[in-house]
């Protein structure tokens, strides 16, 4: 190419200009005085000479720009100006700059920052070859179809190791299905002992799964034959935490529950299997022989890759029929299967609340938008005569074009540069403030994205450009007559009075929405954190005791535990023996933090009430059949200070040897035993038959928010849990004891880790993070929205008065009083804002509807949302706030147009 | 004498470039010797050939570099680049395609 001619010319057109502007004068001098010499030497006098060899050259000062354009300096040139001049006009208007800049940065960067949590959570792929054909496989006792529902919420159950290998010879619509167990394994030779979470998998686990090890290899066939060597793939995050990011991990052994096992890979961070904790191993499942007819070891969670092609819907309905066909086979245990994609599975209902989020700070981004808009248009309107005057003297319809442009670029990159800092710092403090139950997954893989902050910075561009050019259109036919006819309008034109009142209108509905929304949320959880336990919560210290299965044997459901039981008692002795501590509550599973998983309960000598199995299968019945199970320990009931209703409460008589006993509450009662007397009656549930021996009044286990369901208490002697959650009630502020009850733990068996310390109003608090994360946020863009919305409506007013001098002065001066005057004004607003808030409240009701209708529900945000719970008081109140807001925006501009002087007025030009 | 022919669109780059194949020149001197060759037919319009050159000099197929002109005065001389010299072959036989083409229509009526 000939590069090397043109680059030595570019640079000098850019960098000495000075010298070529010189050498292209130069030049067409020396043309001018030949042709010059040429007349005279033709006998003309020199003066007319001159005067020919001008005309016949045709204008210096065109030639020279038409040179220059040849020599495409002025693309370049007339950038350098405009940007220059652009940002003189910047800095000659420092408020408007401020107020536009500021005014989007907000906007960008709360967008920004909720949707790099939006993209890591929702849309980053899952790290799995093909994961869209990825399911988990849950299991629903009874027929095919039925769910087991508590309250609003369907629960699913895991499985045992005959349905996997039920499923894995008859479904015809899985390349593999493998399952996995939660297990927890004492780690030692590390600085202490320490109980890390795992999985132990079955065969062709990480074939299913497919995706390749950071280091080594994943687990393969030959780990699984019986007797081999023990094998173990780690997490990157034991990797980095506890291993030191060593290298030369892969072959290294560590020492799980006293035995030796190799390393022989790494998975990556992003691995996430589950959509529940984070496991820091995998070791593999040796089969042994009965297993294929085990119908008892639950806790098996399967999964599955669907064949290419084959739908989860499809495999669903190839379930329903070998469920069916199982049932008639094993009457008394068996279990239908459901398919639930992975990807729903691992979302599971956060999306909901970051949906709200979503449309929240869209809603406000907008809001920034219709500022950002009015605040260039007005700017666009004001420098009018400006325009007229550059076109008059031969710019360019394109280049004044060009250079708003170049202006609003200035603008969005300073904004978009504020914007970045501030979705930084919103996302640092969001995700620092999550708790740790918050059940949001992948939150690790959030980043603020560049490419969204790009593109988000990109949309405001072509926002202010679109805005610009609107406002040269709007101008650009008169733009001529401008000069002559500027100011002398009667008012100003109705074009740009019916863009400002859609400014208005749109910055109302939108505020109103957010103000709605935000109001809701946060009465809410106002009224949650009202809301009475049914227990005593005040001074409770809970914390959670792991149980190693190395010292005190593997855990399995409904089998006897005797050194469990003997551990249970032992630990609630030495606890209570901590001087501070008044009572030991223990439990399975702690209030207001788990989600007890329901169980069927059958009563002998009476008819399974009638269940959802005809009609839509998927429709689950509603009819209350299950109930959960808490095992707890005889003091449970004293330490919590529960209301007895009827009967007795668990006592330490009803030991593992005496007959199975068990308490029920008040919605127990209500659900299986209608006006009548349960005590004494004998239920079977699971695999325990115990009988009722007492009632306790209802109290909020599953969630402040959530009605009493039925609910049944075992005691922790007679079915001891695989681990414990301990409540100790202090006689202080459990703060003060929360070092000395580890301790004493300690000093009984120091391989007892001790996890998950805090108080019971601290879980409370916490169980209610979705409802404040969602409060708190929406409230806060809300409370955005309200001042970006009036700062907007004000100046859309204040600049509409201003053009409107001129009208109210003659109005005045034609005997309007200052009443009629105000009334113009403030009549304008008002009409408007009416209309803005019925199209607000509509709006309002329809998201807010949206919101809860799907069925894939966070019922925490949902219940919130609820139509019935939308209080119309809310919205009139809400609606009501924004119209005093709008009239007293456009009070002060209506009062500087009151104190026009009518005189003043018409001379005004 | 007849009106000087106003010079075809794009044609004003060729005689540019096929004098200058004969020697460097400064931009007064192009427009002379155009005009001397075609016997006072072809009259340069002089505003436009000032901005030619500089677009063909942008285009590499000309260089420039001042001299002393045959009146001792600095001149800008222009003179054609290898690379134009191949332009300029590639040109004229269009050019000559093109106008025996024309010419061969006009002879048949």
């Amino acid at each position: 190419m000939r590069w090397y001619y043109k680059l030595p010319l570019r640079l000098r057109s850019l960098f000495r200009k000075d010298k070529a502007e010189l050498d292209l004068s130069d030049e067409l001098q020396f043309h001018l005085q030949n042709q010059i010499d040429e007349y005279v030497a033709q006998g003309m006098d020199p003066q007319e000479a001159r005067h020919g060899a001008f005309r016949l050259l045709g204008g210096v000062e065109q030639v020279k720009e038409e040179c220059r354009d040849a020599r495409e300096v002025n693309f370049i040139d007339n950038f350098l100006q405009d940007g220059r001049f652009g940002l003189r006009m910047l800095r000659r208007s420092p408020v408007f700059a401020l107020v536009a800049c500021v005014t989007l940065a907000l906007g960008i960067g709360a967008t920004t920052s909720i949707f790099s949590v939006v993209r890591a959570v929702i849309f980053a792929p899952l790290p799995f070859r093909q994961p869209e054909n990825l399911v988990h496989v849950w299991g629903s006792e009874g027929p095919p179809g039925q769910h087991y529902r508590r309250g609003d919420q369907a629960f699913f159950s895991s499985a045992r190791p005959a349905d996997l290998y039920d499923w894995r010879t008859q479904n015809q619509s899985f390349e593999r299905i493998s399952a996995y167990r939660k297990r927890s394994m004492l780690l030692t030779g590390g600085k202490e002992a320490d109980l890390v979470d795992g999985q132990e998998v079955f065969d062709e686990f990480f074939e299913m799964l497919g995706s390749p090890a950071q280091l080594g290899r994943g687990l393969q066939a030959s780990d699984y034959e019986p007797d081999g060597a023990h094998v173990v793939v780690i997490s990157n995050r034991m990797w980095v935490q506890r291993l030191g990011s060593n290298p030369e991990v892969v072959g290294a052994r560590i020492s799980l529950d006293q035995e030796s096992y190799q390393i022989v890979g790494v998975m990556p961070a992003n691995f996430y299997p589950t959509p529940w904790g984070y496991p820091e191993f995998w070791i593999p499942h040796w089969a042994n022989q009965g297993e294929k007819s085990d119908r008892k070891s639950w806790g098996l969670i399967p999964l599955a890759r669907l064949k290419p092609g084959v739908t989860w819907e499809e495999a669903q309905i190839q379930f329903d029929v070998i469920s069916a066909r199982l049932i008639e086979d094993h009457p008394d245990d068996s279990l239908s299967a459901i398919v639930v994609p992975m990807d729903a599975q691992l979302i599971g209902s956060s999306w909901k609340l970051l949906l709200l989020l979503s449309g929240g700070v869209t809603l406000l981004l907008l809001i920034a938008f219709v500022n950002f808009a009015n605040l260039l248009l007005t700017q666009v309107f004001d420098r009018q005569t400006e325009f007229a005057i550059r076109k008059g003297l031969g710019a360019s319809r394109a280049r004044i074009a060009f250079q708003l442009f170049i202006e609003n670029l200035v603008l969005s990159l300073v904004a978009g540069t504020l914007g970045f800092g501030l979705a930084f710092a919103q996302t640092k403090v969001m995700l620092g403030n999550l708790p740790q139950s918050a059940n949001l997954p992948r939150l690790e893989t959030v980043r603020i994205d560049f490419p969204l902050l790009a593109f988000v910075c990109g949309i405001c561009l072509v926002a202010s450009m679109l805005c610009s050019f609107t406002a040269l259109k709007n101008s650009g036919d008169r733009s001529g007559l401008a000069l002559q006819i500027q100011g002398r309008g009667l008012s100003s034109g109705s074009r740009k009075r019916r863009l400002g009142q859609a400014f208005i209108m749109s910055e109302f509905v939108f505020s109103l929405v957010l103000l709605i929304l935000g109001v809701l949320l946060v009465q809410s959880f106002v009224r949650l954190r009202r809301v009475d336990p049914g227990f005593d919560a005040s001074n409770l210290l809970t914390f959670r005791v792991q149980v190693p299965a190395v010292s005190y044997g593997t855990f399995s459901y409904g089998a006897k535990h005797p050194r469990r039981e003997r551990l249970y008692e032992q630990l609630e002795r030495i606890i209570a023996a901590v001087p501070g501590v008044d009572s030991v509550a223990m439990s399975a599973l702690l209030p207001l933090r788990h989600e007890i998983n329901p169980s069927p309960v059958v009563i002998p000598g009476r008819e399974l009430p009638p269940t959802g199995r005809s009609g839509s299968a998927r429709s689950a019945s509603t009819i209350q059949t299950q109930t959960g199970i808490e095992r707890v320990n005889p003091r449970y009931f004293s330490a919590l200070r529960l209301k007895l209703v009827r009967g007795r409460f668990l006592e330490e008589r009803d030991g593992p040897e005496a007959p199975m006993v068990a308490v029920v509450n008040e919605a127990f009662v209500k659900a299986f035993f209608p006006g009548e007397n349960p005590i004494g009656k004998q239920v079977s549930v699971w695999y325990g038959k115990p009988v009722i021996v007492g009632v306790v009044a209802d109290f909020k286990l599953n969630g402040l928010d959530r009605n009493a369901l039925p609910e049944m208490f075992w005691s922790l002697r007679q079915d001891p849990w695989s681990d414990v959650w301990v409540m100790a009630r202090t006689k202080s502020d459990p703060a003060l004891i929360s070092t000395a009850i580890p301790k004493s733990i300690h000093n009984f068996d120091p391989d007892l880790p001790v996890r998950e310390m805090s108080s019971m109003a601290e879980v409370i608090s916490e169980s209610l993070w979705l409802k404040r994360i969602a409060a708190v946020l929406i409230g806060l863009v809300a409370a955005l929205a309200i001042v970006l919305a009036g700062t907007g409506i004000y100046s859309i007013v204040s600049y509409s008065v201003s053009q409107r001098t001129r009208e109210v002065g003659i109005r005045v001066a034609l005997g309007a009083t200052q009443r009629d005057v105000l009334g113009l004004i403030l009549g304008e607003t008002w009409r408007l804002a009416l209309v803005g808030c019925t199209v607000g409240c509509f709006a309002a009701f329809v998201v807010g509807r949206l919101v809860t209708s799907q069925s894939y529900i966070a019922p925490s945000v949902a219940s919130s949302l609820a139509p019935e719970k939308m209080n119309p008081l809310t919205f009139v109140f809400s609606s009501m706030f924004l119209c005093g807001l709008a009239l007293a925006a456009s009070l002060v501009p209506a009062r500087r147009a009151l104190r026009v002087d009518p005189m003043q007025a018409l001379r005004h030009e | 004498m007849a009106k000087p022919t106003d010079l075809v669109q794009g044609t004003l780059d060729l005689l540019v470039l096929k004098t200058l194949a004969l020697q460097p020149m400064h931009g007064w001197g192009i427009a002379q010797r155009i005009r001397q060759v075609s016997k006072d037919v072809l009259q340069v319009n002089q505003g436009a050939l000032y901005p030619a050159l500089h677009r063909l000099e942008q285009q590499g197929w000309i260089r420039a570099k001042w001299g002393e002109s045959e009146n001792n005065r600095r001149a800008k001389y222009y003179s054609l680049t290898p690379d134009g010299a191949k332009y300029l072959r590639q040109e004229q036989a269009q050019w000559k395609r093109l106008s025996s083409a024309i010419g061969l229509v006009l002879e048949i009526s």
